[in-house]
C-alpha cells in the first residue's frame, strides 16, 4: 500500500515579504523556501506508518523550478520517491491545486493514503485535502492529531473545537490532513541527505487548466495600524483608564 | 443573482455569527436566502426567525459532525436555490466540508475573507495572505465563500417561516467512536468574541488560572502562544497564530506575549487588542490599540477586582 504526502513550498513566516510592482505577486528574490509546516507532520507521519503499510511513500508538489529544492529535503527525510509537477505561475486557488494534485496522484499505483498538511500557511486555506478526498473518491478525515494503525484500521483523534476531541475508526483508502500534535517532526540525518540525491525526482508537466474562478486579481500591503494608546501610571491607574476606553469608546464591556 | 447564507445551529440555537452574517448581506443590498442545518434548537421563537430563512433541516444525527450529510443537505438546497455565492463564518465544521463540496460541484472556495465587494455581477472579496504581510483581492464567480468571525454583522430582518427540509443522512464511511470533551467545555476560538491569551509572560502553567478567572468574568475564553502550548502548559487547539488558530474576536486581550510575526499571524485582525506586557520594545504594541506596559502579575489581578467590582 503507497502513501502520497503532498506537499507545498512556502515562504518561513519569520522574513518581511514585499509586493511585486505589478502587483501580481510576492518579490521572490530575498524569500527563504521551506516545506509547510504542516506538511512536516503529515510527512512524519507518513514515514511512522510505513512499516506497518508496506508500500512506498511519494511526495508531491507544484511550482517553479524552486520546488525541486522542498522535495529534495522530503527524499532527505525519508520519503521514496518525488514527483515536481512544473508549473511557471504561482497557483493559489485550492480548487485548480487540488485538480493538478489529483491528475498525478490519479498515476500512483496501488494509492492507499494520501496524506497532507491540514493547511498551507501562505493562503491559509484548509481545502486542498477535502478536495483531494472529493476528486479521488476516497474518505477524508481533517485535522488529525494522533493516529493508531491497528489491524487494518486507522484509530484516529480529531481536534472538533473549544477542545473537544473525535475518536473515528476508518480503513484506507483515505485522505488525511494533520494538525499540530500529530508528533514531533525529524530532521534529515547527514546519510539521509547524501541517499536523497540517488533517489528519483521526477519533473512532469500538468494538462489540467491553470486559469479557473475564483481569479485572484492583485495583491497589497495591509495598511498601517493607527500607533497605539499607550496607557501609563499606577497599576489602578492604567486599568481604569483601559476599562474607561474599552466601555465607553469601544462599547464592548 | 442570489447569495445563500450556510447557518450551524445547535441546542442552543442559530449561530449568532451567521446571523450577524445574514443581516450584513441584507444591508449590503444582496439578493440572499438563507439554510439553517444541525441539531434542532431547544427554544426556535417564530419571531426570532430570519425573514429569509428559507429552509431548514435538523436531524439529531448531525450531534456528531457528518461531513458528508451536511454536504448532501447543502447540495439539495442549491439545487433549488441555484446561488452563485454559499457564505458563512469560518469555523473548523464549514471549513471541513464547504471544500468537498466545492470540488463536488466545481465552485470556487475562498478561505477567511475580511471584506466582500458588489461590483455589478461579481463578487470581489479580500482575504490576508503570507500570514497577513499581503492582502489579496479575489473576484468571486460561483463561490463558497467564508468570512471570518465578527467581521461583517449586520442587523437581520425577522418573521420567516422556513420549510422543514427531511432527509436520510447517508451512510459515513468514516465510523464515529466517542466523544473526548474536556472538563470546562469552552467555545472554539476562532468564533469567541473575547479572548485573553497568555505568553511565556506568565512564567508559569499555574497562572493560567489567573486568564481563566479574567477571561471568566468578560465572557470570553483563554488562548496561548506557541512557547505556551509547545512547553505542554495550554492544549493546542489554544495555541493562537500560524500553526495555531486564526481568531478575530471584537475583544484580544494579550498577556506577557512579545509578539511574535507567527502570533500576529493569527490574532493582528482583532478588532479591539490591549497589549499587557513590561517590555516597551516587545513588538506587539506596534499591532495593539492600547498598550499597558506594566507588570501583568499587577495589571490582571487589577482588572479582575476593577470587573468584579463593577458587576
Amino acid at each position: 500500500m503507497n502513501i502520497a504526502v503532498p506537499v507545498r513550498q512556502v515562504p518561513d513566516t519569520g522574513q518581511p515579504l514585499k509586493i511585486t510592482d505589478n502587483t501580481s505577486s510576492i518579490d521572490e528574490s530575498r524569500v527563504k523556501w521551506i516545506l509547510g509546516p504542516y506538511d512536516e507532520f503529515a510527512l512524519e507521519e507518513a514515514l511512522k506508518l510505513k512499516p506497518l503499510l508496506g508500500g512506498k511513500i511519494f511526495t508531491l508538489s507544484l511550482g517553479p523550478e524552486r520546488v525541486k529544492e522542498t522535495l529534495l529535503h522530503t527524499l532527505a527525510l525519508g520519503a521514496d520517491e518525488a514527483i515536481h509537477i512544473n508549473i511557471e505561475k504561482e497557483v493559489r486557488d485550492p480548487l485548480t491545486c487540488a485538480k493538478i494534485l489529483s491528475e498525478h496522484l490519479g498515476k500512483i499505483p496501488d494509492l492507499s493514503l494520501v496524506f497532507c498538511g491540514k493547511l498551507a500557511v501562505d493562503t491559509n486555506d484548509f481545502a486542498v485535502p477535502q478536495m483531494l478526498a472529493r476528486l479521488l473518491d476516497f474518505p477524508f478525515v481533517t485535522n488529525v492529531n494522533s493516529l493508531e494503525f491497528k489491524e487494518g484500521n486507522f484509530h484516529l483523534t480529531r481536534e472538533c473545537g473549544g477542545g473537544v476531541e473525535e475518536l473515528l475508526k476508518a480503513s484506507p483508502p483515505l485522505v488525511l490532513s494533520a494538525d499540530k500534535g500529530l508528533n514531533q517532526p525529524r530532521y534529515p540525518s547527514l546519510q539521509g541527505i547524501m541517499k536523497a540525491k540517488k533517489k528519483p525526482l521526477q519533473t512532469v508537466s500538468s494538462t489540467q487548466v491553470q486559469d479557473t474562478v475564483p481569479r485572484y486579481l492583485n495583491l497589497s500591503s495591509p495598511g498601517e495600524k493607527p500607533p497605539p494608546e499607550m496607557i501609563s501610571g499606577s497599576p489602578e491607574e492604567q486599568i481604569k483608564k483601559l476599562i474607561d476606553f474599552l466601555k465607553e469608546k469601544e462599547k464592548l464591556l | 443573482m442570489k447569495s445563500l447564507v450556510f447557518i450551524d445551529s445547535t441546542e442552543e440555537g442559530l449561530k449568532k455569527s451567521d446571523l450577524d452574517l445574514l443581516g450584513f448581506l441584507e444591508e449590503s443590498g444582496q439578493d440572499v436566502v438563507a439554510v439553517a442545518m444541525g441539531v434542532k434548537p431547544n427554544s426556535f421563537s417564530p419571531e426570532e426567525v430570519p425573514a429569509n430563512l428559507k429552509s431548514v433541516f435538523f436531524h439529531e444525527d448531525l450531534r456528531h459532525y457528518s461531513p458528508l450529510g451536511l454536504a448532501k443537505a447543502l447540495k439539495t438546497v442549491m439545487e433549488k436555490e441555484q446561488p452563485q455565492w454559499v457564505f458563512s463564518t469560518a469555523s473548523l465544521k464549514t471549513k471541513d466540508f464547504f471544500p468537498w463540496l466545492a470540488a463536488d460541484l466545481n465552485y470556487g472556495f475562498i478561505n477567511e475573507v475580511t471584506d466582500i465587494k458588489r461590483a455589478e455581477s461579481k463578487i470581489l472579496v479580500t482575504k490576508p495572505l503570507y500570514a497577513g504581510k499581503a492582502l489579496a483581492e479575489i473576484e468571486a464567480e460561483k463561490s463558497f465563500i467564508l468570512v471570518q468571525a465578527n467581521y461583517m454583522c449586520g442587523a437581520f430582518k425577522r418573521g420567516g417561516n422556513p420549510e422543514e427540509l427531511s432527509f436520510s443522512l447517508p451512510q459515513n464511511p468514516i465510523a464515529h467512536q466517542s466523544f473526548k470533551i474536556p472538563e470546562k467545555k469552552s467555545k472554539d476560538l476562532s468564533e469567541a468574541e473575547i479572548i485573553v491569551s497568555g505568553g511565556r509572560g506568565l512564567q508559569e502553567p499555574e497562572n493560567f488560572k489567573m486568564l481563566e478567572e479574567l477571561a471568566g468574568l468578560l465572557g470570553g475564553e483563554v488562548g496561548a502562544s506557541r512557547a505556551v502550548t509547545d512547553a505542554g502548559w495550554q492544549p493546542y487547539s489554544r495555541q493562537v497564530g500560524q500553526t495555531g488558530k486564526t481568531v478575530t474576536p471584537r475583544l484580544y486581550i494579550a498577556c506577557g506575549i512579545s509578539g511574535a510575526i507567527q502570533h500576529l499571524a493569527g490574532m493582528q485582525n482583532s478588532q479591539v487588542i490591549v497589549a499587557i506586557n513590561k517590555d516597551s520594545s516587545a513588538p506587539i504594541f506596534k499591532k495593539c490599540t492600547y498598550g499597558l506596559v506594566g507588570d501583568l502579575f499587577e495589571l490582571v489581578p487589577e482588572m479582575i477586582k476593577a470587573l468584579q467590582k463593577s458587576s
